[in-house]
């Protein structure tokens, strides 16, 4: 029989078992993207600029100075970043603008995941009437642009951050719910799903038990995205005038406050802006490299 | 075989290919002839190097990362390795015809079949569009579909259909050789017959050589003349069918006749055998003789590197236990 | 297939029946009284009752949401609150101007997205592609309003070249339909690149290469036609979303279109006007997913047979219950 001979050396039987746990391969396979490893540097970076605002910034926000008021970048030694038209400092009002545009855009994700994922998930694993009533709900809310939607609900609620988030988070809920419908749907019918409805288990158990962990990767992607979609539309808010009132040093409202200044003083546009990109850029690399490390056959 | 005799003379072919992970050899010094009107058969496991092979004529192997490393691939006169894509786009579907192994996806969605083998006609010949539509409806006729559904689109076809579509669109441009990657591992054993019996019938009548890459033996009995064994990239046993289902001489040739469930032999129930172990890593072949981990009777000599020994008139083994000279 | 999309035409009118009774319901929940703010702060209290009164704003929000909808039934989309003029006209004639930006960016938008993404997928992994690719990432990550402003800096302040608002002549235009055109064509790069690589992989662009057909014919017919349909859907989805909802673009370069009106109208509580505007705007959208829709059946037959499917399977329903 088979006894020696060499083919059950153990060189050989290590090259045939390499595979690892199948979060362990999605995270190996991300640290070899070298851009998606950039994205996560930089949003790192950016996460502890916010947490650690207070003491990172060399002012508070709201610092008013108004004998030094729209220096450029650079002209002062205390204010890289120049200051504004009331002499506060540039660079603290970005800094502290990390903190209030990253915590809306978290938020706000978690509000539009949370709910969107429950109701796409009941959606699609129960079906019929529920179903169609719910995703009617959702084709009401898709049929609104989406920045158009969040204005409406801003401006039911009143201004601020807080309504911002709500806004923001409500107009994102559709997006998950479409995504995580149509992954449960590809998952209802399996055969495991049957098998586990032969040993009885309720639905509930089914649903948390075997459905999520299946539609985790889709839910992940459309995280990121959604982070970025966030941050943006907060932006946009603000920039109308419907997020952070002043002084809040939300990211768009700095843009927004700094227009009027555009033609002498452009670095009051110019640097707010920067910082929006550079976020929404670091979440997007890190997203794409994340959907691409969750689906290897589109990369090789 | 005389020199008239050969169609397609393929020498010492290595291809490589280069990825992170490490060089894949998946083409090893490869020597193979096709002679013309004959069937040659590629056998081996999956990842044997077959495809590879067969790629490497067509001259698609995927480049980056596949690389042609050294070796000739002749046909009339030319050597089809280092020619431009200009000139193999006028081999492929005219003098050499490829077919795939999964013919639910071989097909363009978007477009009619009847267009599409128009496609390979058009292509190939100096036809006007009227005259190929003419060629194709014939085309489609002669793989035993009807002609009312020219104008149908693949998803309307079952896979059986489907294949028959790919086989009318590969002879469209009458080609002298056609290869066959596992034209067949994808259907129904009933429909697999039939295609079979249809490509035999297509080839006979005209006289189109083959090249019939399969791991199925029973295939190989029925469309073959000539046999290669493949294994890890290199031709480990070659000949006629007498030589490989009667004479088989190589351990791994051996090896597969084994592993097929068999009739009983005088009353004893034969026990289907395994070749233990895998194929080698093509990252990480072995030196000597590449079967040699798995093979049962392995000795020293193994670790040297195999040449093919002739062990009668056209039947090649690749195992120093069957060179006479040196004795056992 | 003309069934179908019937069907679908019908089916839009519940989602924008719901559309509307969101709006309202958001709108008639929102702090704010519009006849204080139609007469002013100094108003006296009296004055303002008897305006909730005229207006018909002390009734439940219900009957003030059906007597609402028995007016549009009649082409009757109210009156303004703030200028007593009727919604219709004041929302129509904001509405070229908003066409001309949405149909604008949409053609720059192709018109980069396209070509880019194509020499972008058949080039992968070379420097072009890279450069593209992350170009394309940065488009999407810049806010419009940025976007807007940076173009102005450079074009209209430094290099005066073209206006920095307003929306005269069509030297106007270009300027903001860049702003919206550079992001979207970066959306419409990416899905081209994406879906063209998805597809350039596939078995039957093999078989057309064992055809021995060229390699621009192969990327042209074979490729691209299968590529469309997500392709399309992005195109048209921006296209719609332009349509209503390029607030942003419209406040940066002071354009008096539709979308600047939707804001003033929602920020002045305006009711009838952000019913109406909201209703143009969704319908709209909805009409364009039903053109994009459309436009797949002609370019995929599995799709174009799956229509008529359907209304044939409701044909013989219909036979059965007959």
């Amino acid at each position: 029989m088979n006894t020696s001979s060499g083919i059950n050396n153990p060189s050989s039987l290590k090259k045939v078992f390499k595979k690892r746990s199948q979060s362990k391969e999605v995270w190996h396979r991300l640290k070899r993207n070298k851009l998606a490893v950039i994205g996560i540097v930089i949003l790192l970076l950016m996460t502890l600029v916010a947490v650690f605002a207070g003491w990172l910034a060399p002012e508070g926000y709201d610092a008013q100075n108004i004998k030094i008021a729209l220096k450029a970048p650079g002209v002062l030694k205390d204010h890289l970043f120049g200051t504004d038209s009331l002499g506060r400092d540039l660079l603290s009002r970005i800094i502290w603008g990390a903190q209030v545009s990253l915590k809306v855009g978290l938020i706000a994700t978690s509000i539009s995941a949370i709910a969107g994922s429950i109701l796409g998930a009941v959606a699609g694993y129960f079906g019929g009437k529920l179903d169609n009533i719910i995703m009617r709900c959702m084709d009401v809310l898709l049929a609104i642009p989406g920045i158009l939607l969040a204005i409406a609900i801003a401006a039911t609620l009143g201004s601020g951050m807080t309504n911002c988030i709500i806004a923001v988070g409500i107009s994102g809920i559709a997006g998950f719910a479409r995504i995580v419908r149509s992954a449960v749907l590809s998952v209802r019918d399996q055969e495991y799903i049957e098998a586990a409805r032969a040993i009885n288990a309720t639905n509930t158990r089914i649903l948390i038990k075997h459905i999520f962990p299946n539609v985790m990767a889709p839910i992940i992607v459309q995280v990121t995205l959604g982070f970025a979609n966030a941050i943006l539309q907060a932006a946009s808010l603000s920039f109308l005038g419907l997020g952070a009132q002043v002084p809040i040093p939300d990211w768009g409202a700095l843009c927004s406050a700094g227009r009027s200044y555009i033609r002498d003083y452009s670095y009051l546009v110019t640097m707010p802006g920067l910082a929006i990109m550079i976020t929404v850029f670091a979440v997007n690399l890190f997203g794409d490299g994340l959907r691409d490390a969750l689906d290897p056959r589109l990369k090789k | 075989m005389s020199k008239e005799n050969k169609l397609l003379s393929i020498k010492d072919l290595t291809i490589h290919y280069v990825t992170d992970d490490g060089t894949v050899r998946a083409v090893n010094n490869v020597s193979l002839e096709v002679e013309k009107g004959k069937t040659l058969g590629l056998v081996g496991e999956t990842g044997a190097g077959k495809t590879t092979i067969a790629l490497g004529i067509m001259g698609m192997v995927p480049d980056p990362p596949g690389k042609i490393i050294s070796g000739s691939i002749e046909m009339d006169g030319e050597n089809l390795i280092g020619k431009s894509n200009r000139f193999m786009r006028h081999i492929r579907g005219k003098k050499i015809s490829m077919i795939f192994q999964d013919p639910m996806t071989a097909l363009n969605p978007i477009d009619t079949i009847g267009e599409q083998i128009v496609e390979t006609i058009l292509l190939h010949e100096k036809v006007s569009k009227a005259e190929a539509h003419i060629k194709a409806v014939e085309a489609l006729e002669r793989v035993g579909i009807s002609r009312e559904r020219f104008n149908e689109y693949p998803f309307q076809f079952s896979g059986g259909m489907k294949q028959r579509v790919v086989i009318a669109i590969a002879l469209a441009a009458n080609p002298e050789l056609i290869i066959a990657d596992e034209p067949t591992t994808a259907l129904d054993v009933t429909i697999q017959a039939q295609v079979l019996a249809m490509m035999n019938k297509l080839k006979n009548e005209l006289n189109t050589s083959m090249i019939m890459i399969t791991h199925d033996l029973g295939i190989i009995s029925e469309m073959c003349d000539q046999v290669a064994v493949i294994y890890a990239g290199e031709v480990v046993e070659s000949g006629n069918l007498v030589h490989i289902f009667d004479e088989m001489g190589h351990p791994y040739t051996k090896g597969l006749f084994n592993s097929l469930p068999g009739v009983a032999i005088a009353g004893h129930k034969k026990r289907l055998e395994s070749i233990p172990g895998l194929m080698p890593d093509p990252t990480d072949l072995p030196s000597g003789c590449k079967f040699s981990p798995r093979c049962l009777d392995k000795s020293d000599k193994c670790d040297e590197e195999q040449k093919l020994i002739e062990v009668s008139e056209g039947h090649m083994v690749r195992c120093w236990k069957f060179d006479q000279g040196k004795g056992e | 297939m003309t069934k179908y999309f019937l069907k679908r035409l019908i089916s839009m009118i519940p989602v924008l029946l719901g559309v509307t009774l969101f709006i309202f319901l958001i709108l008639h929940f929102a702090p704010g009284d519009p006849a204080r703010v139609m007469l002013g702060e100094f108003a006296p209290q009296a004055d303002v009752d008897k305006l909730r009164e005229t207006l018909g704003l002390n009734q439940p929000v219900i009957i003030q949401y059906f007597q609402y909808i028995w007016g549009v039934l009649h082409g009757n989309f109210g009156m303004s609150y703030m200028t007593r003029a009727p919604v219709i006209d004041a929302v129509l004639s904001r509405y070229p101007a908003t066409m001309i930006l949405a149909g604008t960016s949409a053609v720059v938008m192709v018109a980069i997205g396209l070509p880019i993404g194509i020499i972008s997928a058949t080039k992968q992994y070379s420097f072009m592609d890279r450069a593209t690719t992350t170009i394309g990432l940065i488009g999407v990550s810049m806010p419009t309003f940025w976007t807007g402003m940076l173009l102005v800096m450079l074009f209209a302040l430094k290099l005066r070249f073209l206006p920095a608002g307003g929306y005269k002549t069509p030297l106007y235009w270009i300027l903001p339909a860049f702003t919206i055109g550079f992001n979207a064509a970066a959306i419409c790069m990416r899905m081209t690149r994406s879906s063209l690589l998805e597809v350039i992989r596939s078995d039957y662009i093999r078989t057309a290469r064992a055809k021995g057909q060229t390699e621009q014919k192969i990327l042209m017919h074979h490729a691209m036609k299968n590529a469309l349909v997500p392709i399309v859907t992005v195109v048209g989805l921006q296209l719609g979303l332009n349509l209503g909802g390029a607030m942003v673009t419209e406040a940066v370069f002071s354009i008096p279109g539709l979308g600047s009106y939707m804001l003033s109208a929602i920020l002045s509580r305006d009711y009838p006007v952000v019913q109406g505007g909201v209703i143009l705007i969704a319908t709209t959208f909805s009409l364009v997913n039903l053109l994009v829709d459309y436009i797949y059946a002609f370019v995929d037959p599995r799709i174009k047979s799956q229509y008529k499917a359907q209304s044939k399977k409701k044909m013989r329903k219909e036979d059965a219950a007959a």
